[in-house]
């Protein structure tokens, strides 16, 4: 097992109440699995795009430790 | 100048900073809080960034633009957390040697934001509240 810093914006950060967490993850976890975990309970799931350590990667994307992942909603600026 | 502020924008400092004596013309589009979607009062706008992503994302539109039109010059100031309602949301400078290459830099820089910053908008309504995504 090892640490990964996980970062909520919009709907999802309120969805888990915080903007940042902590998440433990075991070898060979992807992206778009430890999103699934996370977000296993919620019914209301939502189109969301993945960036590990600032860079925008694909659902199949492994993690390593220390990565700084990222989980972005449908963008709204302007 | 790219930047991201929970503060209002001033627009005194995008137009000085795009001051270049070899440009005639300087364009700057606002984008503002409106008060109604889609036959829904809005009281105000909510805005969140991941900032280390977006203010990349907001300086790589100015390259890109200063790419398809050389010499151009591109600001870029977005407001964050809460927006009141006719304040504005964003300000996007532009200013190059001639005014056609001015709207067409401009117009791209408004477009690519919406498509590609990692911005998120919460409208809040009279009666409720719904993040928003834009159109693809």
């Amino acid at each position: 097992m090892f640490e990964v810093q996980v970062k909520y914006f919009a709907i999802h950060r309120e969805q888990k109440g915080c903007t940042q967490e902590t998440v433990q993850c075991a070898l060979g976890t992807t992206v778009e699995s430890l999103y699934n975990d996370l977000f296993a309970l919620e019914v209301d799931r939502i189109r969301t795009s993945f960036a590990v350590n600032l860079v925008q990667v694909s659902g199949n994307t492994v993690l390593n430790p220390g990565d700084e992942i990222a989980f972005l909603p449908p963008i709204g600026g302007g | 100048m790219y930047e991201l502020t929970h503060d209002a924008i001033d627009v005194d400092r995008v137009r000085t900073a795009l001051q270049e004596p070899s440009h005639g013309a300087t364009l700057l589009f606002f984008g503002i809080a409106r008060d109604h979607f889609e036959g829904r009062g809005v009281k105000q706008l909510e805005y969140q960034a991941y900032p280390e992503m977006t203010l990349p994302a907001l300086e790589a539109i100015g390259r890109e633009a200063s790419v398809r039109w050389p010499g151009s010059q591109t600001v870029i100031i977005h407001r964050l957390g809460v927006v009141p309602q006719s304040a504005l949301a964003v300000v996007i400078g532009t200013s190059t040697a001639h005014r056609a290459d001015c709207y067409e830099a401009n117009r791209f820089a408004i477009e690519e934001l919406k498509r590609t910053v990692p911005i998120w908008k919460k409208e809040i309504y009279v009666d409720g509240s719904e993040w928003k995504a834009n159109k693809s």
